[in-house]
């Protein structure tokens, strides 16, 4: 067992980290912004400080309006999906599970779809709607996904891929079935298709006050469970044996990745293989105990989305990039590269 | 320790033909049992169903005379403990971590691991003799070692029933005897009630005192070694011709195997 004291040292390297890529995200954009503005503007905010302002009042504005909700959402779904991918991955016993690649992503685009077409929702405004079909779409996925892609007490790596393969192409349709007769869709077809591409610029803060506390609860929770997480690398037979009640566990981890997932959905749209990328990484660093793997995916995923969407806002500025489009680009091959590798191990 | 006593246990696993039928078996505090039977004849079954994995259909199974549905996962947990035959492990654990896992039953949710639990585990690990390979990666193990740290995890449950299904199914001679005289030593020390499903009857007759034979889902011998390791009953529970013979040094029942043709 790894020692308590660097248990904390981690985590508080990577909280520091988070919060340094909070600050210098937000420095970048058409106008740069010092980092130290950053900081006094957002003091000031806390009323305990009172800096004197040695920069234009539009600078504000900019910084609160624009774009610390946007590093803070692209945290947040980092931080969702990350912790999503550990969950599922310890649940299925199958290090590749992703909530892109087993299709509960797709499952909570479809409810965020269905949700948009409703006439209550007017685009995003009344967004508190929107997480609510995700979850459902997510979880109805997710059991489906799971009961077909199960063989005995495993998942195996080939059957769950079909299974999501399958799944996925289905709600795809689906969307795309609905996107060419509803109306209402129609009209909203760039805000459609940026949401099936990945993108956080639609974001306020009315919308974070709905997610962050979702997201935060979400992975307060995992780290409650971390334990029994361990324990069902097992199997499910022999964390029974530990004295975990598995049928009802199984249920809890499936519905919170569900939960954590159509939060990130209802943000950002179909953002790919950051609860892949990350938590593989940590594990071979941190190793697979999902006390300290949980927490530390949480904040690492935090920072990777922050990363990939400051890229996708500034690279080819002013015109933005679709921030899932490229969390695919490096994603897939890295799945590829894990594929082959772990060819022997996981196929059958 | 603790006893376990099957009341007229049925089971079937499709609703169909039953898997185990009527199974009558005591066990008492600080025994050591050894199950036989041909594949199919309901060992595993029977050893899920003291385990609480599975419910029986019909009958009942007793705990220190408690219905087994009576006790939650979490109650039978830290009593019972089990070494299944084959054990997949996905991730890369230590050897360490792999034996603190057997401590789950005991810490609370939102309490961290006590003094209690870190010496349970270094006990463990200390009497299934795998000190020196503890903070090697589990999956990297022999098949020896990788066996005796699943019976270390089972050992820091702290059992008072051990139920082992093949444990030596896929292990060379050495490490096989090995096993045994390590399950023996934690029957005779620590006095834990012993049931293992065995498929060697020469291991069995020299290991176990008492030897139950399972066949077509019912008990059908159960004593000594020297009982139930007769010609007459292997050959009809087997279908196999053998000679019994006694072992040269221990006098207990030795099993040759004869050619059918």
């Amino acid at each position: 067992m790894r020692s308590k004291k660097s248990f904390a040292l981690t985590l508080i390297i990577l909280t520091i980290a988070l919060l340094c890529f909070i600050v210098l995200a937000s420095t970048f954009g058409t106008i740069r912004i010092p980092a130290l503005d950053i900081l006094k503007i957002t003091l000031n905010k806390t009323s305990f400080l009172d800096f004197q302002p040695t920069w234009p009042t539009e600078h504000e504005t900019i910084i609160f309006d624009v774009r610390l909700p946007r590093v803070i959402g692209g945290a947040l779904v980092g931080a969702a999906l990350s912790t999503t991918g550990v969950l599922f991955q310890g649940l299925l016993r199958n290090p590749m599970a992703d909530p892109y690649i087993i299709g509960t992503s797709a499952g909570a685009a479809l409810g965020a779809t269905v949700a948009m077409m409703l006439p209550i929702s007017i685009a995003f405004l009344s967004f508190g709607i929107v997480p609510i079909f995700a979850f459902i779409g997510a979880l109805i996925t997710v059991l489906v996904v799971y009961n077909v892609a199960r063989v005995g007490s495993r998942t195996p790596v080939i059957s769950m891929l079909l299974a999501g393969f399958a799944i996925s192409s289905l709600l795809a349709a689906t969307m795309t079935l609905l996107m060419s007769i509803n109306e209402r869709l129609q009209i909203q077809l760039q805000q459609v298709f940026k949401f099936l591409m990945g993108s956080i610029s639609n974001i306020s803060w009315e919308k974070l006050a709905v997610v962050a506390p979702l997201v935060i609860i979400g992975v307060l929770i995992a780290q409650l469970l971390a334990r029994h997480l361990n324990a069902f690398s097992l199997g499910e037979e022999g964390a029974g044996h530990l004295g975990i009640n598995t049928e009802k566990e199984k249920l809890i981890f499936l519905g919170l990745g569900s939960l954590l997932t159509a939060t990130a959905v209802s943000v950002s749209g179909l953002v790919g293989f950051v609860g892949l990328i990350i938590p593989h990484a940590l594990r071979l660093v941190l190793g697979p105990d999902n006390r300290l793997l949980l927490p530390s995916s949480a904040l690492a995923g935090g920072i990777f989305l922050i990363i990939a969407d400051l890229a996708a806002r500034t690279m080819l500025a002013p015109s933005e990039l679709p921030v899932g489009a490229l969390t695919a680009i490096i994603g897939a091959p890295f799945f590829i590269y894990l594929l082959r590798r772990s060819k022997k191990e996981y196929m059958f | 320790m603790s006893s376990l006593h099957i009341n007229q246990a049925s089971f079937s696993y499709d609703g169909n033909g039953f898997a185990l039928k009527n199974v009558d078996l005591k066990i008492e505090k600080g025994e050591m049992v050894g199950l036989l039977g041909p594949n199919g004849s309901g060992k595993t079954t029977l050893l899920k169903l003291a385990g609480g994995a599975l419910k029986p259909s019909g009958g009942e199974i007793q705990l220190d005379r408690t219905n087994l549905n009576h006790l939650s996962k979490n109650q039978i947990a830290r009593k019972v403990a089990m070494v299944p035959q084959y054990f997949y492990m996905p991730f890369s654990f230590t050897v360490d971590e792999v034996v603190g896992l057997g401590r789950t039953p005991f810490i609370k949710m939102l309490a961290g691991e006590k003094e209690s639990d870190r010496n349970a585990v270094q006990h463990s690990i200390e009497i299934a003799g795998i000190s020196d390979f503890e903070k090697r990666i589990f999956n990297e193990l022999s098949g020896g070692e990788r066996q005796r740290a699943i019976l270390a995890l089972a050992m820091a449950q702290e059992p008072k029933l051990l139920l082992l299904d093949e444990p030596t199914a896929h292990l060379d001679i050495n490490h096989q005897v090995e096993l045994l005289e390590l399950v023996s030593k934690l029957n005779s020390e620590s006095s834990v009630t012993i049931v293992a499903v065995m498929h060697d009857l020469n291991l069995a007759s020299l290991y176990f005192k008492r030897l139950v034979i399972l066949k077509d889902s019912s008990v059908f011998a159960d004593g000594s070694p020297k009982q139930v390791l007769t010609e007459s009953i292997i050959q009809e529970v087997y279908s196999t011709p053998v000679h019994v013979t006694k072992h040269p040094t221990t006098g207990d029942p030795y099993t040759i195997i004869l050619p059918k043709s």
